[in-house]
């Protein structure tokens, strides 16, 4: 008997399955959660009152 | 007060470290983007080097800032003086190069942050995406999902 094979994935899917680990996932968020908290110091000290 | 020449020697100051802070958010930008392309094509090293551009731009800009502090200190007498309110601080118009680059680095932040959060929802799209295909493979069906049609028989029902 035949084994069913496991799914293929659509060819134009964005984000290829598998491909990268949650450890390198959760790294990459965690870096982009300080970048959007360093850039929002940022603005707060920039932005003209009233604006933001 | 008065823009007197050492006032203007501290705006020009000022202004040179408004625009490495320029820099640095476009070294920012430049590593989200290629973090973004990564992501997408599942290259490994290519995340890990986004990650270290991104870090050491953020270092840079929080040094930059404190920099920043003290030039603003010099300047005002105050090291948390932000930079929209400092031109009610004189009597006279602030140079235009000082404005552009401060108006630069506002529109350069704004823009740096969208693409950040875009970030952010890819790379939970991507832990969402591992997380249904380990469910598949162990229960051999894949969960539904908002965006997934309905399989033919309920949808018929």
């Amino acid at each position: 008997m035949e084994e069913p094979g496991l799914r293929q994935r659509d060819s134009d899917c964005a984000v290829p399955l598998g491909s990268l680990d949650p450890t390198i996932i959760h790294r990459a968020r965690a870096i982009n959660a300080n970048a959007l908290r360093v850039i929002d110091e940022l603005l707060d000290q920039i932005a003209e009152p009233g604006r933001r | 007060m008065d823009l007197d020449g050492a006032s203007l020697r501290s705006v020009a100051d000022l202004t040179l470290a408004v625009e490495r802070e320029c820099r640095l958010i476009e070294e920012l930008h430049h590593a989200v983007l290629r973090q973004r392309e990564a992501v997408v094509h599942g290259d490994v090293p290519g995340v890990e080097s986004s990650i270290r551009l991104a870090s050491r731009a953020l270092l840079t800009l929080q040094e930059n800032r404190r920099y920043r502090a003290t030039l603003l200190q010099r300047l005002v007498g105050d090291p948390a003086q932000p930079l929209a309110d400092l031109d009610a601080r004189f009597d006279t118009v602030l140079p235009e190069a000082f404005l552009a680059a401060r108006r630069r680095m506002q529109s350069s932040a704004t823009e740096v942050a969208e693409e950040v959060w875009r970030n952010q929802e890819v790379l939970l799209g991507a832990l969402r995406e591992r997380e249904a295909l380990l469910q598949e493979l162990l229960s051999g069906s894949r969960p539904t999902t908002p965006g997934d049609p309905l399989p033919p028989a309920r949808a018929e029902a």
